[in-house]
């Protein structure tokens, strides 16, 4: 079931529904206007920068997560149909990270030359989002999942996220920082790699219970 | 197991409410296999709240609503398909890639061709959803039904929108499956014509206001 | 325990007499606290009188986190038995919790200023309660955009929990970023090495904001058990009539 559900998905990402493109020239803005604001090159603030951008652009698209399926109805039929819960937040998170994260961390590379940053740095940081994007899905998709009968929940779904997502933050840029001196090896990112193992446990039965309890007329 | 001949749907005491109006109290009924429910009322008066509340998309406020097989509960889950009065149909896809993504979802074993054609879709596979009437809409969501391959359908409007050909269609099929021993509620303004089976008909009346204060 | 006061009217009866306890006995104890907080306590040596706004603000971080650890009990058992008073004491909870936040915030800058030369410093303990108002937000924000009441109350209940189990990941996180940046030099006196002059008072504040924060929460469910008596539902709007066909 997961796979014909993510097939779905990835179609209507493939016909634009799921916003990647909206996402992806707000992270090129954020960059943007972060180098302005901050006066040109901040090569040290980097890791940072890219790590707050690929969050804050992720969690633009969350409307986009299980919103229109509540609003059609088509998540009270999956469930009639048999679909178990799980099958469908496993589904729509492999497509978040597919459509939504992935092509977001793909560009970071490319932004992180408009701030100067170095190619170890740049290395750094890919790797720490990489292994940090579990953890962003996992919660994004308990809020995504929380607000799924609100019309519109853009700012509330950036308050409810966010402070799940200090620690992934906290130790995603300490991770991309230690990569220059320890690699991959560094405590940081094995910290990182159990954050996202701990927000996936926490995060997929969340979902399940928060889109439950939204399930039927909204 | 197949429980399509015998499953029976029992309301007891039922009382439903939608934000802070009570809408049905105290109904008790009985539905049993090859049997069709018609609920009939006035707009805002709770027909699709019964509907939704059968398909335990909504839980009651008192009573309840059993789905039964020889005694046996039936989760609603694995009892019924619902036609809502809109469909779960997104937009960007097409009319194929739609109905087949529900075939396999309900594992219905007829080819997504023969679907189309037994509800007079054929040869548009390839239109978008976008692009389809009304009309069409609803034969799309007869075709979901008719995949769920469940005992009980319940409908919300099912002939709206619909033109001659399109109604005659919405009997045929609901009489053959209540023929079989299915079971149908169906929420609708107008009379659905049913041949040979037996019916009952709920109607919905604002209550007095007298009575009510 | 849990069933039995699953009934609000027998909860009602039993609240309608704790409730004044709560309050009167909270003044009591918050005005002699305050009093041997403020005027009958000794300076503390390396502190000096700045360490008066301590009593303030240690047990006003105690209630915080214990108002919010209450709200995801609460909505444990919420969630799990559709416990409908319990559901009542999480909600009523959140606003006090919040307030107490926001208070440990404010008295925590003021004795910072003093004390570290600056009105907010990226400590391990003061990021935490920032974050835990942040959560508070999000909480309260649930129960305001979620119309539905009975949806509410398991969203508001999933929220919370959730929360609350991140809440020691969270302080974890935090501490150890703020050793990596910033100078160990700084610390807040731990209470328990506090001498016993300055025990008591900091004992009586922290018992005197438990009981505030009872009965503003008692309060807060009688009112809301009231507001749902007066918008009790209307008799049906619909009979319903069988016939066959």
């Amino acid at each position: 079931m997961i796979r014909v559900i993510l097939i779905r998905e990835l179609r209507l990402a493939a016909r634009g529904a799921s916003g990647t493109g909206l996402s992806l020239a707000f992270m090129a803005l954020f960059i943007l206007l972060c180098g302005i604001a901050l006066g040109g090159s901040t090569p040290a603030l980097g890791p940072g920068l890219l790590w707050l951008a690929a969050t804050l652009s992720a969690l633009l698209g969350l409307d986009r997560f299980y919103q229109t399926d509540q609003q059609t109805g088509a998540l009270a039929q999956m469930h009639l149909a048999g679909t178990t819960g799980l099958s469908i937040v496993i589904a729509k998170c492999i497509s978040f990270a597919l459509t939504t994260l992935l092509p977001l961390i793909l560009v970071s590379p490319f932004l992180a030359l408009l701030i100067e940053m170095t190619g170890t740095a740049i290395t750094g940081t890919v790797l720490s989002l990489l292994i940090g994007a579990p953890a962003m899905v996992a919660y994004a998709s308990v809020t995504a999942a929380l607000l799924a009968g609100q019309r519109s929940g853009g700012v509330l779904a950036v308050i409810l996220t966010a402070p799940l997502l200090i620690p992934v933050l906290i130790f995603g840029t300490e991770a991309a920082n230690a990569f220059a001196t320890d690699g991959l090896g560094a405590v940081q990112f094995r910290m990182l790699a159990g954050l996202s193992f701990i927000a996936v446990a926490l995060g997929l039965p969340t979902s399940v219970a928060a889109l439950a309890a939204n399930r039927g007329p909204s | 197991m197949d429980v399509r001949h015998n499953i029976r749907l029992l309301i007891d005491q039922l009382s439903l409410s939608r934000g802070d109006r009570t809408l049905i109290h105290g109904l008790s009924l009985c539905v049993e296999p090859g049997q069709a429910l018609w609920l009939t009322g006035p707009n805002g008066i709770g027909k699709t709240t019964l509907l939704l509340a059968c398909a335990a998309l909504l839980s009651p406020d008192e009573g309840d609503i059993r789905w039964t097989s020889e005694d046996r509960n039936i989760p609603a889950n694995q009892a019924l398909a619902y036609a809502a009065h809109r469909g779960p149909e997104r937009s960007e896809l097409r009319l194929g890639e739609e109905l087949s993504f529900w075939q396999t979802l309900l594992n219905d074993d007829m080819s997504l061709n023969d679907r189309l054609t037994s509800v007079g879709l054929q040869d548009r596979d390839d239109t978008p959803v976008a692009g389809l009437s009304a009309g069409q809409i609803r034969r799309l969501s007869l075709a979901r039904l008719m995949a769920s391959n469940r005992a009980a359908w319940l409908m919300d409007e099912p002939l709206s929108g619909l033109d001659v050909d399109g109604r005659a269609l919405v009997t045929e099929t609901l009489s053959q499956h209540l023929a079989r021993g299915g079971l149908a509620i169906i929420a609708s303004h107008q009379p659905v014509p049913i041949i040979g089976v037996t019916a009952k008909k709920l109607v919905l009346e604002p209550a007095i206001s007298g009575a009510a204060s | 325990m849990i069933t039995r006061f699953a009934n609000p009217q027998r909860f009602v009866g039993l609240a309608r007499w704790l409730t004044p306890i709560f309050g009167w006995s909270a003044l009591l104890i918050l005005a002699l606290g305050l009093w041997q907080a403020l005027f009958a306590s000794p300076a503390e040596a390396e502190h000096g009188q700045t360490v008066r706004i301590m009593y303030v603000h240690v047990p006003a971080a105690w209630s915080a986190m214990a108002a919010y650890s209450s709200i995801a009990l609460a909505s444990l058992i919420s969630f799990v038995w559709r416990h409908p008073i319990a559901d009542l004491a999480a909600r009523s909870l959140a606003i006090p919790g919040a307030a107490f936040t926001v208070l440990a915030l404010i008295t925590g800058s003021l004795w910072g200023k003093p004390d570290w030369g600056t009105y907010w410093q990226w400590d391990g303990r003061m990021t935490s309660v920032l974050i835990l108002l942040f959560i508070y937000i999000g909480y309260m924000a649930i129960w305001q955009v979620v119309e539905d009441r009975k949806r509410a109350s398991r969203l508001a209940a999933i929220t919370a929990m959730i929360g609350w189990v991140n809440i020691p990941i969270i302080k974890f996180s935090v501490e150890w970023w703020n050793t990596l940046h910033q100078p160990a030099t700084i610390s807040m006196p731990d209470s328990p090495g506090l001498a016993p002059q300055l025990l008591l008072p900091l004992a009586l504040m922290a018992l005197g904001y438990t009981l505030l924060l009872g009965w503003l929460t008692m309060r807060g469910m009688l009112a809301e058990i009231a507001s749902a008596r007066a918008a009790r539902k209307p008799a049906p709007a619909a009979t319903a009539r069988v016939e066959a066909l």
